[in-house]
């Protein structure tokens, strides 16, 4: 944050710390309510994390439960469906970034050549509608238009002869991934693009005035003016999305999976959810649950520290 | 004026064989997107107004042979459905309330710059934007708070983002600060500041993120799962989520004898059931969602402008 020439000046008369704090009171009142609500809610569970170097016994409860040490750990790395849901986790997220990345920018730039007002207002208010859809309600679209009984899908496919019988799409492991990527795509793809709109819509009209003078056509213009303006943006979008490389959305795949596809589609996160939820393998999952955090920060730290070194206005916030 | 007509004049007659390919697959291509969106929905529709015995075969037509209610008769009898609805729409109000008081509360005080310790306040708050205990520990406290299967569970773990407390914090900043120090002359409290003169002038952000937090809720379906079992707690997105995988467990064990059964009978199937109840928890969204589509962009685009 840049400081306003007041503060200078105030700074200058030098407030001793104490007239200060009193000079602030209401707002210490103020932040009363969200510190009791962060510290109960986000810190506690941190302080929770400790079971995850502890054989944790519900009725010792967390304090009480004795020290196990890195053994969790060993276990998690010699567990072979760990190292299965690891792959899953980066196997799908590579995927759905290399797919979802590219097709917003291109998204964004085809709805941004649309040159009817109310078109375009229309057809983006349908675009974003999957987005505030919940992914139970977008589960009950998929399994319903993949249904071998009455979806749609085979009806079309066996109308058309392309099969004899109605495909389980559902259950089939080679289908799982394709399935998560187009439907992840259809439900994003419409509202990610609004923040590339954004950025759009702050270039200076005047860049395409003077290039469509110079004779520059539309694709022209898209190239030489549009992407470059909007590459910090695509910057900032990429390192964010890299950080959350190993946070494959838990909705999406619980909606969408089930036990025929366990194999390709279990992630970390539903791993977590089996495993500690159902298993009750508290402290073990905990584990897991802190390593995938720890390297998640790794990530975006590292993208933070990259794009930094890039840009030196670079700032996530 | 007239050179806007020239270049218009002139970006018409620019226009190239290429371009005006483009432009019809460009609106093609959104159309069919847009296709892909109505067709779910309207397929659930169909389904939930149809007989059984005319959804259970392969079908391409996309109109009911018959129009009946029966599904929908079934779910509106259902009290469960009844208090599903209940359950979403007062933990949807509550906790957006809850949210955007908290929220509110720290975006303001975060607007104070040479406030002593801020930095260290503002460094607990984003910490939580990084790092979180993860699902088994939050669990655990939300077990050792006593929270488990009461109505709070919904509302009270969501009551605070770092991400939505920066958004309405921008705006604060975009606020004119002379407004501030006329209002202190005046003898106005920092707390009466707010609830007069500074919330209601920040309504548009206000209206964002209590948007966002209002869709979060009423989609809401993971807490419900793990945190509140009793069927009096249930909410739609769970219960939706619950009969859904109730049906594929009928349709995995094979057991479509009954479903014939049930057929025979002329009552409305799981399917059938599924497909109403997915559309009543759709039509809120759908119904209000466009009239307030411009509100979902609005409030974070000023705060970003002039933040």
């Amino acid at each position: 944050m840049t400081t306003v020439p007041q503060d200078v000046k105030r700074s200058l008369q030098q407030p001793s710390m104490w007239t200060q704090i009193k000079k602030h009171l209401p707002f210490y009142l103020f932040l009363l309510l969200p510190l009791i609500q962060v510290i109960i809610f986000n810190y506690l569970p941190m302080y929770g994390i400790q079971i995850a170097f502890k054989d944790f016994k519900m009725r010792r409860g967390i304090m009480g439960s004795s020290w196990v040490g890195f053994e969790h750990f060993e276990r998690m790395f010699n567990d072979k469906t760990f190292y299965r849901v690891l792959f899953n986790t980066l196997k799908i997220s590579f995927l759905s970034l290399i797919v979802n990345f590219p097709l917003t920018i291109i998204f964004a730039l085809m709805m941004n050549e649309v040159k009817h007002a109310r078109f375009k207002r229309v057809t983006q208010t349908i675009t974003y509608l999957p987005h505030f859809l919940s992914w139970v309600v977008v589960g009950s679209f998929v399994y319903q238009i993949l249904s071998p009984s009455s979806g749609i899908i085979n009806a079309l496919l066996v109308k058309f002869g392309l099969i004899d019988n109605p495909i389980y799409f559902m259950i089939k492991k080679e289908y799982f991934v394709p399935i998560y990527l187009i439907v992840s795509v259809w439900k994003g793809l419409g509202w990610s693009i609004v923040i590339y709109l954004a950025a759009i819509a702050g270039i200076d009209t005047s860049l395409y005035e003077a290039a469509s003078i110079d004779g520059a056509g539309r694709l022209r213009q898209v190239l030489s003016i549009t992407l470059p303006s909007i590459m910090p943006t695509i910057a900032t979008m990429l390192i964010l999305s890299l950080g959350s490389l190993l946070n494959v959305g838990f909705d999406a795949i619980f909606n969408l999976y089930n036990e025929g596809t366990y194999e390709v589609a279990d992630v970390i996160s539903t791993y977590v959810y089996r495993r500690g939820m159902i298993d009750a393998k508290y402290d073990y999952t905990t584990a897991i649950g802190l390593f995938q955090n720890v390297a998640s920060i790794l990530l975006v730290l590292t993208g933070n520290w990259v794009s930094k070194r890039l840009d030196p206005d670079f700032r996530i916030l | 004026m007239t050179t806007k007509a020239i270049k218009e004049n002139k970006s018409h007659i620019q226009q190239s064989l290429g371009g005006k390919i483009f432009n019809v697959f460009n609106y093609l291509f959104i159309l069919f997107f847009c296709f892909t969106i109505f067709f779910p929905i309207w397929d659930l529709i169909v389904i939930s107004f149809s007989r059984p015995q005319d959804i259970s075969v392969l079908r391409t037509n996309m109109w009911p042979t018959v129009w009946i209610t029966d599904a929908y008769k079934y779910c509106f009898q259902d009290p469960l459905l009844g208090r599903a609805f209940l359950n979403s729409i007062s933990r949807t109000i509550l906790g957006t309330l809850y949210h955007l008081t908290i929220c509110s509360l720290a975006a303001f005080s975060l607007t104070r710059k040479d406030m002593p310790f801020i930095k260290f306040f503002t460094i607990i708050f984003l910490i939580t934007m990084y790092f979180s205990g993860g699902m088994i520990p939050a669990y655990l406290n939300i077990r050792s708070l006593g929270l488990l299967d009461t109505f709070w569970v919904y509302i009270l773990p969501t009551g605070f983002s770092m991400y939505n407390t920066i958004v309405i914090r921008n705006y604060f900043n975009s606020i004119d600060k002379s407004m501030e120090e006329s209002a202190t002359i005046d003898g106005c409290s920092m707390l009466q500041f707010m609830y007069k003169i500074l919330l209601p002038l920040s309504k548009p952000v206000l209206a964002t993120v209590g948007l966002w937090q209002i869709v979060a809720h009423w989609n809401s379906w993971f807490d419900n799962m793990i945190y509140a079992k009793p069927e009096s707690l249930i909410t739609l997105q769970y219960l939706l989520r619950r009969m859904s995988d109730s049906a594929q467990a009928l349709q995995d064990q094979a057991a479509m004898m009954s479903i014939t059964d049930q057929m025979a009978t002329g009552l409305p199937t799981p399917q059938t059931i599924i497909a109403a109840t997915t559309v009543i928890i759709m039509v809120p969204v759908v119904i209000v969602y466009p009239f307030l589509q411009r509100y979902f962009v609005q409030g974070i685009m000023v705060g970003a402008v002039k933040g």
